[in-house]
């Protein structure tokens, strides 16, 4: 689960490998801010982003336990 | 040893070089390269250490980094301890919040502390609103914001090992200090502090690098001038200026070797520690203390003090996400579903390839961790601890150095990059030490082991003792 989050988050390798349609949600942050039209968009972005990691979260805390040990073991 | 185990092992070197040593092969090829020439040489390295820009930009890395892991152990080493000794109410709760950092994604901070601390962001706001102050203060845009989002983004790293160090110590060792008259405040100087050095290191590595990584935070604030940031705007920016990309390259590469030589120096240190420990001889909660009225409730309101700031993150981005034209006022006032509304009928698209890439990397993710683990832990397959030490190594890999190889590896020669499966690809490879989480939860987990740091413990009791 932890490995799906950070991969989720990753921006940094993906910036450089992105082309047309293949988009994830950080580039998408990041393009959103970078053209600085709207800031909203991307705060609504990033904040779409923390909602689908809480959920996840809550998921594997429902399958693993509490939430604390949903985030730090893997033992899935 | 079996037959089968040679060639599982074989197949995951063969996907080891391939997805990971290749490409890294390619860019520190690439960065010895010489401009407009087919030649290699060392030209770009001595122009870089030559150039008082660079060496400035450098400078200003090993600064931040030292800023970064100043602030991160002030604040971490009492929440570390209140969490991990006070007896006190929510402590589930409290540990979960100081650890949310992690889970969110770096920039989330940086947009809502932009939101909140910004020059008209809502605390300047409210000061000027008050009467408090005149004009705005410059609160993040520079380097001490850049030290304080980084740092709070890297704060969970260090309360984690410390606080497993300061569960994990044999509460025999401070009632023999006390015994002897070492009390309070210099019992924990002279004595939990030393004895937590290992776990503390484990972390305060990872948080050393950070600064060596993230380019984004930077960018975002403004502060361009620091090593992955002018890495990252020479390679993307300047792709026509083919000698400006070369050295965004050398300085990608500078940044990895350095990470990677620091990471191994702490880890070689920890081992070392680590192999001439004695028995083990804790109680599984470890020392808890019933602080004074006075201490809990200056407990409390640092807890409350930082668990408000990690909370500001998901509270200031969601009152953006669902507001317009939130500018110029202390909180928003005007509220909207449109933002969604724009993200699911524009780009949809951006949420199903982030499932899809993220989904995929998780498979191939589990399909070699789980082969990899096996040979690693069950087999004696020659060479083990080698693929062990290469997906170890990739922990401490700055992001940009991933992105950039596979970026120049696997577009002419080995046209991979033209098609969409890189991206999960390219995820699974920076991620790759995660999927060993499989194996050993508890190792790579802010590298606490509670072994880590038992040797320390007779020398310095002994001499903790001995001095009061």
């Amino acid at each position: 689960m932890m490995f799906f989050i950070m991969a989720f988050q990753e921006i940094s390798t993906a910036i450089f490998l992105y082309r047309g349609g293949w988009e994830t949600l950080p580039i998408g942050i990041y393009l959103n801010w970078h053209r600085g039209m709207e800031f909203g968009i991307a705060a609504a972005m990033a904040f779409l982003m923390i909602v689908i990691t809480f959920i996840l979260l809550l998921i594997a805390s429902k399958i693993g336990g509490n939430m604390l040990k949903a985030a730090w073991s893997t033992d899935e | 040893m079996s037959r089968g185990n040679i060639i599982l092992a074989a197949f995951l070197w063969l996907i080891v070089a391939f997805f990971i040593l290749y490409p890294l092969s390619i860019l520190l090829q690439e960065s010895f390269t010489i401009t407009g020439t087919d030649s290699w040489g060392i030209s770009n390295y001595l122009e870089f250490f030559k150039d008082t820009y660079y060496l400035r930009v450098l400078g200003n890395t090993l600064l931040l980094s030292m800023f970064v892991l100043l602030t991160t152990t002030v604040f971490g080493v009492p929440l570390a301890y209140i969490l991990a000794r006070y007896r006190h109410r929510g402590k589930t709760i409290f540990t979960a919040l100081i650890l949310l950092p992690i889970v969110l994604p770096a920039f989330a901070g940086v947009f809502a502390f932009i939101i909140f601390f910004g020059k008209y962001g809502t605390l300047n706001l409210l000061l000027m609103n008050t009467g408090l102050i005149e004009t705005p203060i410059n609160f993040i845009y520079g380097l001490h914001g850049l030290v304080f989002v980084q740092s709070l983004h890297m704060l969970p790293f260090i309360v984690l090992g410390l606080s497993a160090g300061f569960t994990n110590i044999d509460p025999s060792f401070e009632e023999a200090a006390e015994v002897e008259g070492a009390s309070g405040f210099w019992r924990f100087i002279t004595i939990t502090l030393p004895l937590c050095t290992p776990s503390y290191l484990a972390g305060a590595v990872l948080v050393f690098l950070w600064p060596f990584t993230d380019w984004l935070t930077p960018m975002i604030l403004g502060q361009t001038n620091l090593l992955p940031s002018v890495a990252y705007i020479n390679i993307a920016y300047h792709f026509t200026d083919m000698h400006r990309k070369y050295m965004g390259i050398v300085a990608v590469v500078i940044a990895a070797v350095f990470c990677i030589s620091l990471f191994l120096v702490a880890r070689w240190w920890v081992e070392k520690k680590k192999y001439t420990g004695l028995s083990k001889g804790t109680t599984s909660e470890g020392r808890v203390i019933e602080p004074g009225p006075l201490l809990k409730m200056g407990a409390y309101a640092y807890l409350l003090f930082i668990a408000f700031i990690v909370l500001l993150i998901p509270i200031v981005l969601g009152l953006s996400a669902f507001s317009r034209r939130w500018v110029f006022e202390p909180f928003p006032t005007y509220w909207t579903l449109e933002n969604f509304r724009l993200i699911l009928l524009e780009s949809p698209i951006l949420i199903k390839n982030s499932f899809l890439y993220s989904g995929l990397a998780l498979v191939f993710g589990v399909a070699f961790g789980l082969p990899a683990a096996y040979i690693i832990a069950r087999s004696r397959v020659p060479g083990k601890d080698a693929l062990d030490f290469v997906i170890t190594l990739m922990l401490a890999f700055p992001g940009i150095a991933v992105g950039v190889g596979y970026m120049l590896a696997f577009w002419d020669k080995i046209p991979l990059a033209r098609y969409w499966i890189i991206m999960p690809l390219a995820l699974f490879a920076r991620r790759l030490p995660w999927t060993f989480l499989l194996r050993r939860p508890r190792k790579y987990r802010a590298r606490a082991d509670s072994e880590l740091f038992l040797p320390y413990r007779c020398l310095c009791c002994s001499r903790a003792c001995s001095s009061a």
